[in-house]
């Protein structure tokens, strides 16, 4: 039976901005034609990369692991004349090592350290334009495994939840809402 | 990498895997609720037993089991916001051609979205594990690459505050 729990944590952020313009160009013309009102697409790259470092508990094996690594969230904001566009791509990637409830690495009877990785993506269209206000939660489904040839049988399932708010579009910080396991 | 496309109008709740056959559909719709600071909260869930078959292209087994799924999704609007959320719960096993191998899958996700606006769409991609927990490892694969994982894109349109959710494609990863 899977034993789910649930964890608050801390986080921090950096956040990097990028602008760019697609199809943007101007010519001279001798001639006056009739002036088109397409609207240009603008395109704007947000990235936040999220460290992640936990003790939680083991679902499999009752003891605690470690758990040390990096969710990397790259989004990209696009207006044009068919709406507004959010993609978000989360990749998560990291390691976990055995330790006491306080998080001091065990000495005897630790198993090799478990590793993970994932990626996923999101895409939400708004055909009416930039909405006031937006949110949304995107979990990273992560499987902990051994870096052991061998079987451990203790391994298990990892799902870390991000929450994000676009205002106007244009996106605060994500929040670590909440990381949860279960063995299988 | 395989690709499959899903029927067109397959219902999230029962399209975690390809889907070969169906029992037992159970979909319930609560009507609009009241609150009393003035929202309206709908609930439809459906629940499914299902039987799939799905290549993997991590160690050539076809594999066929069955699974039981269960689609919960509420909307609630209120002021001028309207709240979107889903939980998809599953568990099923299956059995390896021609390995004999035994897989496992057990998946719990949520998903919420808040907005102002009254019409948009969104595709999400889902990641589920299918754990290949006995069997003989085939040639070139240890136990760290004998799993597989399943990746759902699900479309969730909202348009004027009905909601309408299905399974775009499903595709194979190794990892």
């Amino acid at each position: 039976m899977a034993t789910r729990n649930r964890f608050f944590v801390a986080f921090s952020a950096v956040l990097v901005a990028s602008v760019s313009f697609a199809g943007s160009s101007a010519y001279a013309q001798t001639v006056p034609a009739p002036v088109q009102t397409v609207p240009v697409p603008v395109t704007i790259n947000y990235t936040f990369d999220i460290p992640l470092a936990k003790v939680t508990p083991n679902p499999c094996t009752n003891g605690f692991t470690l758990v040390s690594g990096t969710a990397h969230l790259a989004l990209t904001a696009t207006t044009s004349s068919t709406g507004f566009q959010l993609a978000v791509q989360l990749g998560s990637t990291g390691n976990g090592i055995d330790v006491s409830p306080n998080g001091t690495p065990l000495v005897l009877g630790a198993l090799p350290q478990y590793l993970y990785d994932s990626e996923l993506n999101a895409t939400t269209t708004f055909p009416d334009g930039v909405p006031e206000y937006y949110e949304r939660t995107l979990t990273a489904n992560d499987f902990l495994i051994r870096d052991s040839l061998f079987e451990t049988n203790d391994s298990y399932v990892m799902n870390t939840t991000f929450r994000m708010i676009f205002s106007n579009g244009l996106p605060s910080v994500p929040v670590l809402e909440s990381v949860e396991v279960a063995c299988e | 990498m395989t690709y499959r496309n899903s029927p067109p109008g397959f219902i999230a709740a029962v399209a975690l895997l390809a889907i070969v056959a169906s029992t037992s559909v159970k979909a319930t719709e609560s009507g609009s609720g009241d609150h009393d600071d003035g929202s309206v909260t709908k609930t439809t869930q459906s629940e499914q037993d299902v039987v799939f078959n799905e290549h993997s292209v991590c160690t050539n087994d076809d594999v066929m089991g069955t699974a039981h799924a269960v689609f919960t999704e509420q909307t609630t609007t209120s002021g001028n916001k309207t709240r979107h959320r889903t939980t998809n719960s599953e568990k099923g096993k299956g059995t390896g051609a021609p390995s004999t191998a035994e897989y496992a899958f057990q998946d719990l996700s949520q998903q919420e979205q808040v907005t102002t606006a009254r019409t948009w769409t969104d595709v999400s991609e889902r990641r589920m594990h299918l754990n290949r927990v006995a069997g003989p490892y085939p040639a070139g694969t240890t136990r760290k690459n004998d799993d597989m994982f399943l990746h759902q894109f699900v479309r969730t349109t909202m348009k004027d505050g009905t909601v309408k959710s299905s399974v775009d494609k499903t595709h194979v990863k190794c990892n």
